[in-house]
């Protein structure tokens, strides 16, 4: 599971609180591999430090009993020595004995170690000395077995004034060198006691290291020197099999580790003991320490996340819930400086997306009522559509009768009316001001056969407007409704004029008649309508055409543009039209 | 919001700190815990000694010592001797300038050799800062180690010449003793030494009748025929100090000792001492002996006999078991005063130097102070011991338990004591020396000592020019003259040799020594 797969569903607070977590996760991991490898490069190296204070110890041991070797075998070669065991004369004897004391006396000086020296003759009995009780004839019998000087072994002894210790004892047969025999007569022994606390000492400073601890065992398990630690009973009883069969071995128990040695010449066992953690002790006290420091870390980290989520992230999660409820409305300002000028900032664009709206709303508004108006218009224009083929040829139809019958005001007037029927069903919302001044020619050439000389018209059109770009059928309801409520009723002298010039950026279209007019209320009723034009009005019942015209100009021109109808009755109306130019041919 | 910056402010800084904090800790902890190489090889310093005293043996390194030892950050480093040639050993050592530091030792007859040869250190003029061992100074044995307007060592025990009697007696196998002694009154004269010792060779003919704990012990079996043999006494003939080996008294302790010698009821090998040989303890516990010439001190008893007769009879109570038998009088009959010249001192070597010389006084000093007395004769405070209130001292380990716990018990109450009564007082508490002590003190009061002499301390130490090589031989000559055909013939040659040696002189010197 990732979670950072998921971190799209989170919020801040959330992202914040898992990192300073995995953060921390890292953190004791580090610590806790750094400690395992460290422990694991401390182990090896104690083994392999271990296994060298082994070898050093045996070395020592096989050192001091070299030594021990030699000294018993420089008291056996010794002549004064074998003259003394052999002298039977008392006198003379004793003259021995003050040469050997002195001698014993002199040796034990140079070999400190050596804790007691005991001289035998032959015809001694089996039990003569006090301190190598009760194992003097066991130790004899090893003597006498060998020629050359022997390390009898590991065995407790006291002297006069100090209580059991063990010692090793090493000893060497005497024999008469003055022996005229081949084979010379062995007339006494040797045996030393060697102290072992000049070994235990070297042991001691050997096996200094922290949780190093050592300890030479008889193969009965007798302490000879150092000690071990309390051990299972499990544990004490391979260490006693190793060291009954005299053989080498490590044993390992979950803390504790023990190298196993013979020592040489001995049936003895050297022990060399670790226990691990008081090894890793000073490793384990840092890795504590360490960890007690990342734990009041994870402390601060929280405390800095506490602050952090006061003033980042609740702040965000709060920005984010008022979002998600009322995503325009204004959010809450707080939080550190850096949200309170994001969220001051946002305020202000929801204000302005707001009074944007607003205004977009109203411009939708509109243009929607506009193409309602326009559907509905050409509604009404398709509703009385009938099918325009149809029409057309039965207008030129018409007008091929008419040509045939040599009825040309008939032909032209049909030719006029088809070019106004093509031109109120042709595509495109805008024409050129010159192509609806030639449908307006049409319409009143149409006009002129049926009124014939009650009317007249005029144009006087700005060349430079021609091409100026209005709203399409927006002159010829201005043309019809002067037709209409004007001149209509108008039965001579009609006269209908229509201009067009540019005027500063404005194009300005007029249409007058000289009909009857209107009275002024109607005329102010009908600008009203007129300015109301892009308001949701109720459909009027006069001015159809012109308010409509209106419109369309407004949606084409927006609101800068200007329709004025001035009317005097019986005088005639003028429709002034001012259009914002809008060049597009 | 002040407030609350104020807040979180001391909040971060109260975290910071408890990191801070705990971080000093752990550096201090961690320093603390840490020692540098040279800081775990601290050695204590090596003080060596020697003497012939069995009690020096390494293996006595036990809590006691141990404790003096980590007091006065010292390390004892033995060099034990035997006490038969230690005069030659020591001679030895001193040509070559290297005795050891401390030397325990009774130099009677080598203290001028090793003042002219060099080999002693004298003690500081001042000895002031010891106001303990200071006090050993004034006594009468002090002036003996007075030579040159120096002080050449310090006295280890304050006898006086009212010591009285040999602190000497043999001891036998009861169940032999009562078969070859059936008198209720145990022998009190030579002879019936003599008799005693027969019938126990006829009775027991592959056993030693008496064997000895050391040489000098055999001798003191005739030691009344002498009593001065160790000391300088007035001479009414010659009206002079005369030494007691000097005199005919010596030849006749050694004539009234002869018979038993050449009848073989003593010892053959008893001079043989340290010579790896079995000796007189050995012999007797191991039963090649029957009687044993012995010393009475309770500690001697209570550090080495005991031991022994626990190790081979260890289900037989020795007082059920042995006879002590004291010494025969002389050829008279009497008992006459005794008189032990006793010089144990401890000696410093040439080497020693300024500041070992003041931590091994500083710990002599201690040792007789009454904290070190009663640490001496009582063992470790709350261990074996406990003082109440009153300063009374109740005893948690017996003393007789404590040399059996504390093997360097007995050598270091060698060591300088000023309390003459420490030694019966300690060794009655134990029920089987008692027996002993009883035994002696008993036989002390039914002698008779019917016979005084006019010794001289002074006489017996005075340095001269004469007696700078000068040694009497005393156990050497004494066996000499055992062993002769005839003991007048040896002792005229002795003393014939003793006057080579500018005895004459040093006797002149001595009488006219102030």
């Amino acid at each position: 599971m990732n979670p950072f797969r998921r971190t799209a569903e989170w919020n801040t607070a959330r992202q914040f609180r898992t990192m300073t977590m995995l953060s921390l996760v890292c953190l004791l991991a580090l610590v806790l591999i750094s400690s395992i490898l460290y422990i694991n490069v401390i182990l090896n190296r104690n083994r392999t430090y271990v296994e060298r204070i082994m070898q050093q110890c045996q070395s020592n041991i096989e050192q001091r009993s070299h030594e021990a070797l030699q000294f018993v075998q420089t008291l056996a070669y010794d002549s004064t020595i074998a003259m003394y065991l052999q002298e039977e004369d008392l006198v003379a004897r004793n003259e021995y004995s003050r040469q050997v004391s002195a001698f014993l006396s002199n040796m034990k000086t140079v070999q400190p170690q050596v804790s007691d020296v005991f001289l035998f003759r032959e015809d001694d009995s089996p039990e003569s000395f006090l301190s190598l009780l009760p194992n003097q004839e066991r130790l004899l019998s090893q003597t006498k077995r060998s020629r050359v000087p022997v390390i009898l072994g590991f065995f407790p002894h006291s002297t006069a004034n100090s209580v059991e210790s063990m010692v090793l004892y090493v000893g060497c047969g005497i024999y008469d060198t003055n022996s005229s025999s081949v084979v010379k007569p062995r007339i006494g022994g040797v045996i030393a006691a060697i102290s072992l606390k000049y070994m235990d000492s070297e042991l001691s400073k050997l096996t200094q290291l922290s949780g190093l601890q050592y300890a030479v065992f008889t193969e009965a398990m007798t302490p000879v020197c150092g000690a071990l630690p309390a051990l299972s009973n499990s544990l004490y009883q391979r260490i006693a099999s190793a060291c009954l069969l005299n053989e080498t071995k490590n044993i390992s128990h979950i803390w504790q580790e023990m190298s196993i040695a013979p020592v040489l010449g001995t049936q003895g066992s050297l022990i060399i003991y670790t226990n691990r953690i008081a090894v890793l002790n000073d490793m384990l006290i840092v890795t504590g320490y360490v960890l007690l420091v990342t734990v009041l870390m994870y402390l601060l980290l929280s405390y800095v996340f506490h602050l952090t989520r006061q003033s980042v992230s609740r702040p965000i999660e709060n920005v984010t819930k008022a979002l998600e409820q009322h995503p325009t409305h204004d959010l809450p300002v707080e939080g550190n400086k850096d949200i309170q000028v994001l969220t001051e900032t946002l305020n202000r664009l929801f204000a302005k997306e707001r009074q944007l709206t607003e205004t977009l709303l109203a411009a939708n508004r509109r243009l929607y009522e506009s193409q309602l108006a326009q559907n509905k218009l050409e509604l009404q224009f398709l509703r009385s559509q009938i099918n325009p083929h149809f029409i057309y040829n039965t207008l030129e139809v018409i007008r091929s009768i008419s040509i045939v019958q040599h009825n040309h005001e008939i032909a032209e007037m049909v030719k006029s009316l088809a070019a106004i029927l093509r031109y109120s069903i042709k595509g495109g919302e805008v024409v050129s001001l010159k192509d609806e001044l030639h449908i307006i020619r049409s319409y009143l050439s149409i006009q002129n056969i049926r009124f014939g000389s009650r009317f007249e018209y005029s144009m006087n059109i700005q060349p430079e407007a021609e091409n100026l770009m209005i709203p399409r059928m927006c002159l010829q309801p201005l043309v019809e409704n002067a037709f209409v409520h004007g001149l209509e009723n108008k039965l001579s002298d009609g006269l209908l004029t229509i201009t067009a010039a540019i005027e500063a950026d404005e194009l300005v279209i007029a249409v007058r008649d000289n009909g009857v007019g209107m009275t002024a209320e109607k005329t102010a009723e009908l600008n009203q309508l007129i300015r109301q034009a892009g308001m949701d009005q109720p459909p009027a019942a006069h001015g159809v055409g012109l308010i409509n015209v209106a419109r369309r100009i407004q949606i084409d021109r927006g609101n800068a543009f200007g329709m004025l109808i001035e009317s005097t009755l019986n005088e005639g109306m003028s429709v002034t039209l001012r259009l914002p130019i809008k060049k597009e041919i | 919001m002040t407030e609350a910056r104020s807040r979180r402010t001391l909040s971060s800084a109260l975290l910071f700190s408890a990191i801070a904090l705990l971080a000093f800790f752990a550096v201090s902890h961690w320093t603390a815990h840490w020692k540098s190489p040279e800081a775990g090889e601290h050695q204590p310093m090596i003080v060596s000694i020697s003497g012939p005293n069995t009690a020096l043996s390494s293996e006595n390194m036990d809590p006691m010592l141990q404790y003096v030892c980590d007091r006065f950050d010292i390390e004892f480093d033995f060099l034990p001797t035997g006490s038969y040639n230690a005069s030659e050993i020591y001679r030895l050592q001193a040509s070559l300038n290297s005795l050891p530091d401390i030397l325990m030792y009774d130099a009677r007859w080598d203290l001028n050799y090793f003042i002219r040869s060099g080999s002693l250190r004298p003690l500081p003029t001042s000895m002031h800062a010891y106001p303990h061992l200071n006090a050993f100074l004034s006594w009468p044995y002090g002036i003996s180690v007075q030579y040159d307007s120096k002080l050449w060592g310090i006295p280890s025990r304050l006898f006086d010449s009212s010591e009285g009697t040999v602190n000497t007696c043999a001891v036998f196998y009861k169940e032999a003793y009562d078969a070859a002694w059936p008198s209720d009154t145990p022998p009190a004269s030579m002879e019936e030494w003599h008799t005693l010792l027969a019938n126990l060779h006829e009775l027991f003919p592959d056993s030693i009748p008496l064997t000895s704990r050391d040489p000098e012990s055999m001798y003191d079996l005739s030691y009344f025929y002498c009593p001065t043999l160790y000391t300088w006494a007035w001479d009414e003939e010659k009206l002079d100090y005369l030494p007691g080996y000097y005199t005919d008294s010596f030849r006749e302790s050694i004539a009234a000792l002869k018979p038993l010698w050449d009848d073989g009821l003593l010892d053959p090998d008893f001079m043989n001492e340290g010579s790896g040989r079995p000796s007189g303890l050995d012999k007797f516990m191991l039963s090649d002996a029957i009687g044993m010439m012995y010393s009475c001190s309770p500690y001697i008893w209570q550090s080495e006999f005991v031991p022994a007769w626990l190790k081979t009879h260890p289900d037989t109570p020795f007082e059920e078991s042995i006879q002590l038998v004291f010494l025969p009088g002389n050829a008279e009959g009497d008992y006459p005063e005794a008189f032990r010249l006793n010089m144990d001192t401890v000696f410093f070597g040439s080497s020693v130097s300024n500041e070992k010389l003041t931590r091994i006084l500083s710990m002599l000093d201690w040792l007789c102070s009454d904290e070190g007395r009663i640490f001496r004769q009582h063992g470790l405070k709350g261990e074996d011991y406990i003082q109440t209130e009153v300063g009374t001292i109740e005893q948690l380990t017996s003393i007789s338990a404590l040399y059996g716990k504390y093997p360097s018990y007995s050598l270091l109450r060698t060591l300088p004591d000023q309390d003459t009564n420490a030694l019966s007082r300690a060794g009655l508490q134990d029920a089987s020396i008692s027996f002993v002590i009883e035994q002696y003190n008993k036989w002390r009061e039914t002698v008779n000592i019917q016979t005084h002499f006019n010794t001289s301390i002074r006489a017996n130490t005075v340095s001269t020019p004469a007696v700078i090589n000068f040694n009497p031989q005393i156990l050497s000559n004494s066996f000499r003259m055992l062993t002769s055909d005839s003991i007048e013939a040896e002792f005229e040659a002795i003393r014939r040799e003793y006057q080579a040696n500018g005895i004459e002189l040093m006797i002149i010197s001595v009488n006219n020594a102030p």
